[in-house]
Parts: C-alpha cells; structure tokens; sequence
C-alpha cells in the first residue's frame, strides 16, 4: 500500500504509523521534518509552504511505487503539510514498514531526499524582524 | 486555442496572479509558449533559467507541444521537506 498526501491540517504522527503497520512487518521507520527556530542564522517566526498540491499528490504516488519497486518494503506513507507552520510543528511525514530494519531505513532515506528534490513545494519563511523571504531551492528533478 | 497557465512562489508573486487563461496559435510548443510569457512579463523572464515546466503535471521539455486545455505550471526551484 502508497498512501501519499497533502494536508492543510496537523500531522499526527501515530496515525501515521498506524496506517502502515501490519502483521508481515518486523520494522518500522517513521521519518519527521519539524521547523526550526533558525536557519541559516536568521530567526525564523513561522513557515508558510506553497504546495502545487495535484502535481505533488501525483508524484509522491509515483515515488512510492518506486521505493516498492527499489526496496524489499511492505507499505508506505507520506505525507506533506501545506499553509503555515509554527516553530517545532511537523512539516513532513514518511513512514515505511518492512521485514526487516535495512530495507525499511534505506527506503525512508530515499524518499526524504526524493521530496525535497522532486516535489513542487516551496517554503517561505516569516523571520521574527518581520521580512519574509523564500528559501533558495534547487531545480525540480524528474 | 485556449490552455491554462499556473505560476507558483516567486513566479506567482512576480507578477501578482496565481492562474490565468491563455489563448494560443493552434500550433504551439512549450518553448514559445514561455516566449510569449516571458515577453508578456519581463520582469519574470529574469527567472527563466531557474524554472521548470511541467504540463497536465509532468514535467516537460520545451519541444513538448501545448493542447487545448492544457494546463502549463511554471515551476521555480523547489524546497519541499
């Protein structure tokens, strides 16, 4: 199973798990992205991400039936916050579950560095003075 | 013929639109179609070697010709995660 999602609202990271868990499964690896309060050496008041949200949905399916085609896993989740977050919330969830422990790290790796690399998403950050500025990102890939 | 244009984060503040239809010669690639919108914006044509485009969402090149009621997304670099 891919479940692959966008969401204006809260990730709740137990039911993430929870939606890839089952009984051929010995490992679990459930992967956050949270905000940080700096980056860069600028403070940082909250994240807005802009999400192009059919596009994005599309290409985590993909993505997911890559990573079953590429890694001996059983289910895997994604899941990517659009809107604002505050400091410390969850921007990103990926959770695979497996046989056993290698598969399931290597696949979840390969999937955080697939999003931040192939997703339209885009991150705009509020800096405590006020200013708001997009992070420099890198050409979209295939 | 007539396709939908999409622009995103820098390039949708750039020009103050999130979407806009675009009426077209019937014979029209993604190169001269970013051609016309970079020449409509010039502001945005400084960010062209930075963006993608991805059409009915996949990404293309610019020899990928445009059909009626495509939809035409202009990406800038991404930072997902």
């Amino acid at each position: 199973m891919v479940i692959a999602k966008v969401t204006n609202r809260r990730i709740n990271p137990e039911s993430v798990i929870n939606s890839i868990r089952n009984k051929r499964s010995g490992a679990v690896v459930l992967f956050l992205g949270t905000v940080r309060a700096i980056n860069q050496g600028r403070r940082i008041e909250s994240i807005e991400y802009e999400v192009y949200r059919d596009m994005a949905e599309k290409r985590m399916m993909e993505l997911g039936l890559e990573l079953k085609k590429r890694f001996k896993i059983n289910d895997v989740a994604m899941i990517h916050r659009e809107g604002k977050l505050g400091i410390g919330e969850i921007s990103v969830a990926v959770a695979v579950s497996a046989e056993h422990r290698e598969e399931a790290f290597n696949a979840c790796r390969f999937a955080m560095d697939r999003i931040k690399s192939s997703l339209p998403i885009w991150k705009k950050e509020r800096l405590e003075e006020g200013e708001s500025i997009w992070v420099e990102g890198i050409k979209i890939r295939e | 013929m007539k396709v939908k244009v999409v622009y995103f984060a820098q390039a949708r503040e750039t020009i103050g639109k999130r979407r806009e239809i675009v009426s077209l010669p019937n014979k029209v690639n993604v190169r001269q179609l970013m051609q016309l919108i970079f020449e409509r914006y010039p502001n945005l044509a400084r960010m062209k070697d930075t963006i993608r485009i991805a059409v009915n969402c996949e990404l293309v090149d610019g020899e990928t010709d445009i059909k009626e009621g495509d939809e035409i997304a202009l990406l800038p670099p991404v930072t997902g995660g």
